[in-house]
């Protein structure tokens, strides 16, 4: 009656018990997807029971929890029994593989994938073709390899991941930095989260500038202080600091933006004309456009680029042939 | 035994396509490295991918076509000239080299099969009776890097000898002569060798590269004889004390050679695909120049931004000029705009860049 499926990792009998859950060892390093248990669990556990027993290790003189660890720290709180399914003594691996089956319904994130590959990386003699197969990772994907760009970085950078502030798309940029730019880094992450584009942009062009510049990290953030501390949201803080770090990427460009922009607001003003370059200088072009919903706002558009083409500053639109 | 150039002194295998193995290039290659024992690749072997960092010469038997024009884009000017494909890769080490982006291996690829490349460029140069050609080598390799070893250049010599409707260049950055005594017309082959300052040529061009200083002299021995040549600015790199280098290498070029001894005189700023970065910051990681203020170009490239590819090839023009050459000069992938900002022309006031260097290349202008 309460014999289950022969699981793959284990014996080949696996059996029901019940146990105090104060009884349970649930320190596992396997357990590395734990979370604090939501709410919706709880109120299940509280009115319904425990419907679904939790996998432990019971070979030992206590049982060792290897996956459920949500379900056993509220049964523990509420102090009730634990419902456990023993599926016989594990190596620290085969743990680790039955905790990544039990949340095989569970969409494993970048940052899943990362607490995992460390986990199965410091074992030592651990099968990689299974655990990659396990966490549905292709061993030629760009994931993997950006997974272990992640890994060469210290752990405290995992947070940054499973919180969504940092994408692993830059992991291959972060592991550039040294020690000393990474630890300055983190304040650029640790209250923004940052877009996948924008991240990658910004952490290229600090490499860049400090490669250029022969310069720390430290260096080129100096001036970004003020804007991390001005009490902007995060989303104008973060186009602030990027825009800066872009400036310093690229002083010259910026610089010829910025002229640029003003002399188009100037030109443009008081008019429904749109003045923009449309090539980052390459060409001489400037492109000028209106969107007008009626005859007569064609008309007036008219009138304001006759008297835009009157203006003795035209010129200043053409920077580069004019130098 | 003659010895060898240094940079052909670490090749370590000779493959040869079975095709191929009774070829002349392979008889040659036997005799000047014979102590590398030639392996034979048997019709559909294939020589394994992810070889070692070593330099192996593979005598191929090449299927494609040899004759092609050169990849230009259709929002810059190129200069028209068709490549007579020799084979690919290169044993010297410059950081800026786009084939480290197209090659992942250290393989010397020589099509061995010259009898078929003969046959097309003869129909190729009979289909169109009348038209001239001006052809080189230097496209996926350097023109003479691997000559002492299989004298493919004095063989393309000889034969083109009997077309003079045909220019040839040989584009390099080795001195090796050897194939002087082949020409019948000097008219027709333009000993070519880049050009850089010599803090980019001292640093960034790596692996026995010639100096400036020996590439210029061979350039003068060859004006002596008389050969016109051709000076190649390409890629002009920004980097700090770039106006005092260039301005030297200007100099030196006057030291060496008189304007008429020059057929042309191009500049090209560094221009890369991201790849391209990617394997130089790699690769060299000390090359600072490509993190200068590159954009994204026209032809969807990566280039230094306008106004400082114009300051620069402007600086180079006007130093030229001093010097007496002008018609020479040309852009190499520029816009309009840019011939206008740094010549004061357009190709389309020389009746277009094809023609002009064509005109150029046979000297019929000064
Ligand atoms: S000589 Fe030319 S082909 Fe050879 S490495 Fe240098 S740039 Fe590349």
């Amino acid at each position: 009656m309460n014999k289950v499926d022969a699981p793959r990792w284990g014996h080949a009998c696996a059996t029901i018990l019940r146990c105090a859950a104060s009884d349970i060892d649930v320190k596992g390093p396997w357990l590395f997807w734990s979370a604090p248990p939501s709410p919706a669990l709880r109120g299940s556990l509280e009115r319904h029971g425990q419907l679904v027993p939790i996998l432990v290790d019971a070979g030992g003189a206590r049982p060792v929890l290897v996956a459920g660890a949500a379900r056993a720290a509220i049964l523990a709180e509420l102090g009730r029994e634990v419902l456990c399914l023993d599926i016989g003594a594990l190596s620290d691996e085969a743990r680790g593989l039955a905790y990544v089956q039990s949340n095989a319904d569970r969409e494993l994130t970048d940052g899943h994938l990362v607490l995992a590959m460390r986990y199965f990386l410091s074992l030592p003699g651990c099968d990689m073709e299974s655990v990659l197969e396990a966490l549905g990772l292709d061993a030629r994907s760009k994931r993997l390899r950006l997974i272990r760009s992640w890994l060469r970085l210290p752990r405290r950078w995992d947070g940054l991941l499973c919180s969504g502030a940092v994408p692993l798309a830059c992991a291959d940029l972060l592991e550039t930095f040294a020690p000393e730019d990474l630890s300055v880094l983190e304040s650029l992450f640790a209250t923004l989260s940052w877009s996948r584009g924008n991240a990658v942009n910004v952490l290229t062009w600090i490499r860049e500038v400090c490669a250029r510049d022969g310069v720390k990290a430290a260096a080129v953030l100096e001036g970004l202080g003020e804007t991390l501390a001005a009490g902007l949201s995060p989303k104008d803080t973060m186009s602030r600091i990027t825009q800066e770090v872009r400036r310093l990427r690229y002083p010259m460009l910026a610089g010829m933006e910025r002229d640029f922009a003003e002399t188009a607001r100037k030109v443009s003003a008081g008019t429904r004309w749109r003045v923009t370059q449309p090539d980052l200088f390459e060409s001489d072009a400037v492109e000028v456009s209106v969107r007008v919903t009626s005859a007569g706002e064609l008309r007036a558009a008219g009138a304001e680029l006759v008297r835009m083409a009157a203006r003795e500053d035209l010129d200043d639109l053409f920077p580069v042939v004019r130098k | 035994m003659t010895v060898l150039p240094t940079h052909l002194q670490g090749i370590s295998r000779v493959v040869v396509d079975a095709a191929v193995a009774g070829s002349t290039i392979a008889a040659r290659v036997r005799e000047r490295l014979p102590h590398l024992k030639q392996e034979t690749l048997q019709e559909g072997e294939t020589l394994a991918a992810g070889l070692a960092r070593e330099d192996i010469l593979y005598l191929k038997r090449y299927r494609g076509r040899f004759l092609r024009h050169c990849p230009g884009t259709s929002h810059y000017r190129c200069c028209g000239y068709q490549i007579v494909h020799i084979g690919e890769n290169c044993p010297l080490r410059c950081s800026y080299c786009i084939l480290q982006a197209y090659f992942q291996d250290r393989v010397l690829k020589v099509w061995a099969n010259q009898d078929d490349l003969r046959l097309e460029l003869d129909q190729a140069f009979h289909a169109s009776p009348g038209r001239r050609y001006r052809v080189g080598t230097g496209e996926f390799t350097d023109s003479l890097v691997l000559e002492a070893l299989t004298g493919y250049s004095r063989d393309l010599i000889e034969f083109l000898g009997n077309y003079p409707q045909v220019c040839l260049e040989l584009k390099s950055k080795v001195v090796d002569l050897s194939w002087m005594d082949a020409v019948r017309d000097p008219s027709r082959v333009l000993p070519a060798w880049s050009m850089n300052a010599p803090d980019i040529v001292d640093g960034e061009e790596q692996g026995d590269c010639a100096s400036l200083e020996e590439r210029l002299s061979a350039a003068r021995t060859c004006a002596q004889a008389g050969f016109r040549v051709c000076l190649h600015f390409d890629p002009m790199i920004h980097f700090p004390g770039w106006r005092e280098g260039y301005a030297r290498t200007v100099e030196m070029i006057f030291d060496h050679l008189q304007p008429e001894q020059i057929a042309y005189v191009s500049m090209g700023s560094f221009r890369h695909m991201p790849d391209l970065k990617r394997c130089i910051s790699e690769n060299f990681p000390g090359s600072k120049y490509i993190y200068g203020e590159f954009v994204t170009g026209l032809d969807g490239k990566q280039r230094l931004l306008r106004p400082l590819r114009v300051e620069q090839f402007r600086f180079l023009a006007d130093a030229l000029r001093r010097g007496g050459v002008d018609r020479q000069l040309y852009l190499c992938m520029e816009s309009d705009e840019v011939w206008q900002a740094v010549l004061g022309r357009t190709p389309a006031d020389l009746g277009g860049l094809y023609r002009h260097l064509m005109a150029q290349a046979f000297g019929e202008e000064g």
